[in-house]
């Protein structure tokens, strides 16, 4: 296994444990915000779009602190790819090669354009 | 309790999505939209959640075992990670009925490639790009290393781009079409197009669920236990494999599917 290989298996490894630490953080705000009377696709049959900072308002104002917990695992979770293209960009640089640390660039510049969109109005 | 009924489904469909080397969007979003009657993209965007915790947790398990080109999976991941972005905008525009014709599309056309006769093809020399960015590399086989060369890399890139977009539009790792690039085009050993397929779908389903999370339309009531139970299910999954006949199970499968896409296909020409 070469140096690249080593430091990406140490990166991946540390992404199972960001998994399991999102895994356990969505498992608790789930169960702390089930509620045995509430059907949940009762208001998921039709498409409404409200944002998440808006959701979070609304969450916050019921004190739903479940449902804030959870979205706060899923974040962990959707950040984690994230995390693992920068700490790649990084390893390229440390190695001096710089092609590779360009394209990892473009790479996290795509995902943050896209993360964009999200808020973008579309 | 309705929504404890999702954490088993799940479970099932990460399972299922597993030994079919399908992944559980696939299993998911069908289920949800069609049993529940939940709208198809909020179960899209749940689906995508699922996929970025299947990938990043089996990450590590295809490194060890030699079979992933990183650098071919941060290449590629450029063409998936603009596509991604493509489809999620493209899934701005279109009505929910248009979703279910190209899920059932996809399911049909999943269900017509799990009959493809696998066999690998080898690159005589690198593409220049290759050479340029040593994407040729090595990997276990029966005791012995053995070297591989990257043919065709912008034809990879560009059909990676088209894997994006469906993977933003129908919430799926879009494995099939990157083996179809990397294995078909690249000419890049199957073991080693499947294992790098892996590793960057956590990328490609990042990029789009993202932008689906800010809009607000991942769910927690549905995404908390689908995510859940697909991680949950696709463990089992790939520790039983070896021990089962997985064969039998695909060909049930196939028929499976094929009814499903069916009525994808029936209730978005109803909608």
């Amino acid at each position: 296994m070469n140096e690249l290989e080593r430091m990406e298996l140490k990166i991946s490894k540390f992404l199972r444990i960001g998994v399991i630490i999102s895994g356990a953080i969505i498992t608790l705000g789930w169960a702390m915000s089930f509620r045995a009377d509430y059907d949940p696709f009762e208001n998921l049959k039709t498409y409404h779009q409200i944002s998440l900072i808006d959701s979070f308002q609304i969450q916050f104002m019921l004190e739903n602190w479940g449902r804030l917990i959870v979205y706060f695992g899923l974040m962990i979770l959707i950040s984690l790819p994230v995390l693992r293209v920068l700490l790649s960009v990084v390893l390229f640089v440390k190695q001096k090669e710089k092609k590779m640390a360009l394209i990892g660039a473009i790479v996290l510049l795509g995902l943050i354009l896209s993360f964009s969109l999200g808020n973008s109005g579309h | 309790m309705i929504s404890l009924v999702l954490l088993p489904i799940s479970i099932v469909a990460g399972f299922l999505g597993s030994l079919l080397g399908l992944g559980g969007g696939i299993v998911i979003v069908p289920v949800l939209t069609l049993v529940f009657g939940v709208d198809i993209r909020y179960a899209i965007a749940a689906s995508l959640i699922s996929i970025i915790a299947t990938s990043s947790g089996a990450a590590a398990g295809f490194l060890k075992d030699h079979l992933t080109n990183i650098r071919v999976a941060l290449l590629l991941e450029i063409g998936t990670v603009f596509g991604a972005m493509s489809g999620f905008l493209l899934s701005s525009y279109l009505k929910a009925n248009w979703l279910f014709l190209f899920f059932g599309g996809f399911l049909l056309f999943s269900a017509i490639m799990m009959f493809r006769q696998k066999h690998d093809s080898r690159a005589e020399k690198n593409h220049p790009w290759a050479d340029n960015l040593k994407l040729d590399s090595k990997f276990p086989e029966k005791g012995e290393w053995i070297h591989y060369k990257v043919a065709n890399v912008p034809f990879g890139l560009a059909s990676m781009y088209i894997a994006g977009i469906f993977s933003a539009l129908l919430g799926i790792g879009s494995g099939i079409f990157k083996m179809l690039s990397m294995d078909g085009a690249m000419k890049l050993p199957m073991k080693v197009s499947s294992a790098t397929s892996n590793f960057m779908i956590g990328v490609t389903a990042t990029a789009s669920a993202g932008a689906y999370f800010i809009r607000g339309d991942i769910k927690p009531d549905i995404a908390a236990p689908v995510a859940l139970g697909i991680i949950a299910g696709s463990y089992i999954g790939a520790k039983v494999m070896p021990k089962i006949d997985a064969l039998a199970i695909r060909k049930f499968f196939i028929v499976v599917m094929t009814v499903v896409a069916i009525q994808m296909i029936i209730k978005g020409m109803r909608e």
